[in-house]
């Protein structure tokens, strides 16, 4: 294998998983976060090297502060629950 | 009340200027527009008083009372009160008034004095008063109210000094609560009072908007005017788009030609580049110029006040379909987007003319659909002029649209019909008064979409578009293959498996497999056709050439039925998403992606057959 190759080869492997985490946290934006804050939470434990332990810092998912209504895309990065996660589910019942 | 730091709540009557002041004082760059309703969630900012004291500026939806009958009206209610979850009640609540319409916002002043919280009363659009020949008593109006009043005008620069002064040199007073407990009645004949002796005014309206409105509320003239407006909206998203787009179209093909020139041609990287990253995210970025200017007019429109006319206008018509005309808003909301959009039905009361909203938003077209709509119709729409001053490209895109709007309605029909009720709404809606679109507002409009644009571009798509390539890349071609080695990959054979499918529709592979990573945004679609084109073909050309490409390779069924697909089909996560939140279910969820996913498909099989018989 050339260097050439290998080099492409390191190239195209990092551009994928980075894709693939971008994706992930764009798509399922609370299931990366919930990830993220486990391992963050069991890097950043005690008893861990502190290296470990700033890394695990540093991962740790931030809380979000936009809003839904900025537009399309924004919903990574939407802010406290609707107020409508503690009302009833939307449904139709026919009028009284 | 901490001494170096204040919570300010600023509350008002929809469409008085909170938002526009919310921005004054913290620099942000929320959503602004002249109707009621634009904000319906609470938003936090902050800013640094000249006196060194932090300030926690709340934008709260706006209320005509605090009996609240919407989900963001109770938003304010449960803020001014303290009972929002993991929230204070606030140090100081700025009451934001029109000063032009007094006699409808004093009321909600009234009640807010009735907290006995520390007041401030900013009496906003000020200008505009004056211009009306009004003349306000201030010192008067403070004196009867009990409150400190200070004049604004939020949508001009420096225009909240005398708000800033105020809040920050004075330890708001705690106002005395009013305790009798009055009734609406007792409320209006009070800001009568108030009004007689402290305002003095020629006419309620102003004379403009009288004379505009006698033209644009008739029953006749102003359909045909909000038609015209709409026509006149498509032509232009395709005649002045052109220039601009071929610009950016050839820009990326010799930045193409120019990177990949350094690497070997049959390399991987090289296929990366090219075929991945110039061919997908270049055939999505050409159609910036387009989404800028149908937004440009959507920004006029809405700073103009001329959008709950329309509203007024279209009221008869959602009625009998069973969608309450406060949906209007929503729904114009969600031709830039669904989300804000079905966001925005937070400010209907019904519960059910709500879920019905929410229904039917993803059916208005949105941007996204947008470059899909127009490589099609691009490709396959001969651009000539029909009676004599039509594009032909704009009637098409025009009647596309006019197609969502239409199988609103008649989903919201059937919805109707299955309730087996009887909405008893009427539509009260405050017309706010014309105003000449701000310059920097829009243009600042239009930097904020294409910033959004591009990074959907530079993220999600550009992730899609990557993971896409390398899906159609591997595993490679086996010895002695005469196919294309797309065909041999994971992707070519899903494409292969989905084609059973969509086949009856007139799909061919390529097409199926952009609509797989197509489901997590609408123009992904035609990133991913971009890179699955330039990895089925040997010519680097096909990267910039996307639309000449697939008018040669498919037929105008099949680019038909694509365009009925698109009409119909949830192709956006996000929005199902938000359903979710908004209605608390995943069933609504289901119920929505299931109806639209087979009207999509129907509309297609019934599009692709009809053609297929006639062309």
């Amino acid at each position: 294998m050339s260097t050439f190759e290998l080099v492409q080869g390191i190239v195209i492997a990092l551009v994928v998983v980075v894709s693939s985490w971008v994706a992930y946290r764009k798509l399922l934006p609370k299931t990366s976060a919930r990830t993220m804050a486990r391992v963050s939470g069991s890097l950043n434990r005690e008893g861990r090297a502190a290296p470990l332990r700033a890394l695990g810092r540093r991962l740790q998912p931030s809380t979000a502060t936009g809003s839904c209504g900025d537009g399309c895309g924004s919903c990574g990065s939407c802010g406290p629950a609707a107020p409508s996660n503690d009302a009833q589910p939307l449904h139709f019942k026919p009028r009284a | 009340m901490s001494a170096s730091s204040l919570r300010i709540a600023l509350v008002g009557n929809p469409n008085c200027g909170k938002t526009a002041l919310f921005n004054q004082l913290t620099g942000g760059r929320q959503k602004v527009a002249n109707y009621a309703g634009v904000t319906v969630e609470r938003k936090e900012g902050r800013f640094i008083a000249p006196s060194g004291r932090t300030l926690h500026i709340l934008d709260l939806p706006g209320t005509y009372s605090f009996e609240a009958t919407s989900p963001d009206e109770a938003i304010t209610r449960d803020v001014c009160f303290g009972r929002y979850p993991g929230e204070a009640a606030p140090d100081l609540i700025v009451c934001v008034a029109d000063a032009t319409n007094l006699r409808l916002h004093l009321r909600f002043v009234l009640e807010v004095r009735r907290l006995g919280r520390p007041i401030v009363l900013a009496l906003n659009m000020m200008d505009a008063a004056r211009q009306r020949g009004m003349v306000i008593d201030v010192a008067e109006l403070s004196r009867r109210l009990g409150v400190p009043v200070v004049e604004t005008v939020a949508v001009r620069r420096g225009g909240a000094q005398a708000l800033i002064e105020r809040i920050d040199t004075v330890v708001p007073e705690i106002t005395p609560a009013a305790i009798d407990d009055v009734t609406g009645e007792k409320l209006h004949a009070e800001v009568r009072a108030i009004l007689a002796d402290t305002v003095t005014q020629t006419r309620d309206t102003a004379a403009v908007d009288d004379a505009i409105d006698r033209w644009v509320l008739h029953p006749v003239f102003g359909m045909v005017i909000l038609a015209a407006l709409m026509f006149f909206i498509f032509q232009a998203v395709f005649s002045w788009a052109q220039p601009v787009m071929d610009g950016i179209q050839a820009g990326i093909a010799a930045l193409g030609t120019w990177v990949t020139s350094f690497l070997p041609g049959d390399s991987a990287l090289h296929s990366l580049l090219n075929d991945g990253l110039f061919a997908g995210l270049g055939s999505v970025l050409v159609f910036l110029p387009q989404i800028l200017i149908l937004f440009l007019f959507i920004l006029v429109l809405e700073e103009s006040g001329y959008l709950p006319r329309a509203a007024f206008l279209l009221d008869r018509m959602m009625f009998r379909v069973g969608l309450t005309g406060r949906a209007f808003i929503p729904l114009l909301s969600s031709f830039a987007c669904a989300i804000p959009g079905i966001m925005a039905t937070r400010s209907i009361q019904d519960p059910r003319d709500r879920l019905t909203t929410i229904l039917v938003a993803p059916l208005m077209t949105c941007s996204a659909r947008l470059p899909v709509y127009t490589l099609l119709i691009a490709a396959f729409i001969p651009g000539r002029t029909v009676l004599g001053v039509f594009n032909l490209q704009g009637v098409v895109l025009f009647t596309l649209y006019f197609a969502g709007i239409f199988s609103a309605l008649l989903v919201a029909f059937v919805i109707k019909r299955l309730r087996k009720d009887r909405s008893e709404h009427a539509l009260i809606m405050e017309l706010p008064s014309y105003r000449l679109p701000n310059a920097r507002d829009i243009g600042l409009g239009l930097w904020e979409r294409a910033l959004i644009f591009l990074k959907r571009v530079g993220g999600i798509i550009l992730a899609l578009t990557v993971l896409l390539w390398f899906l159609s890349s591997f595993p490679g071609a086996p010895e002695g293959a005469t196919q294309p080695a797309i065909d041999y990959s994971i992707a070519g054979r899903l494409g292969r498996l989905l084609e059973y499918v969509f086949s009856p529709i007139g799909f061919n592979w390529q097409i199926c497999i952009a609509l797989v990573p197509g489901l997590a945004a609408r123009e992904v679609a035609v990133a991913a056709l971009g890179t699955v084109y330039a990895m089925s073909g040997s010519d680097d050309s096909v990267a910039s050439q996307l639309g000449p490409l697939i008018s040669h390779q498919w037929s105008v069924p099949t680019a038909l039925s694509l365009l009925a697909w698109y009409v119909f089909a949830p192709q956006c996560m996000s929005t199902l998403a938000v359903i979710r939140r908004e209605t608390n279910s995943w069933r609504n969820v289901a119920i929505a992606a299931g109806y639209l996913f087979g009207l999509a498909y129907l509309a297609s099989l019934a599009t692709y057959q009809i053609a297929r018989a006639f062309l």
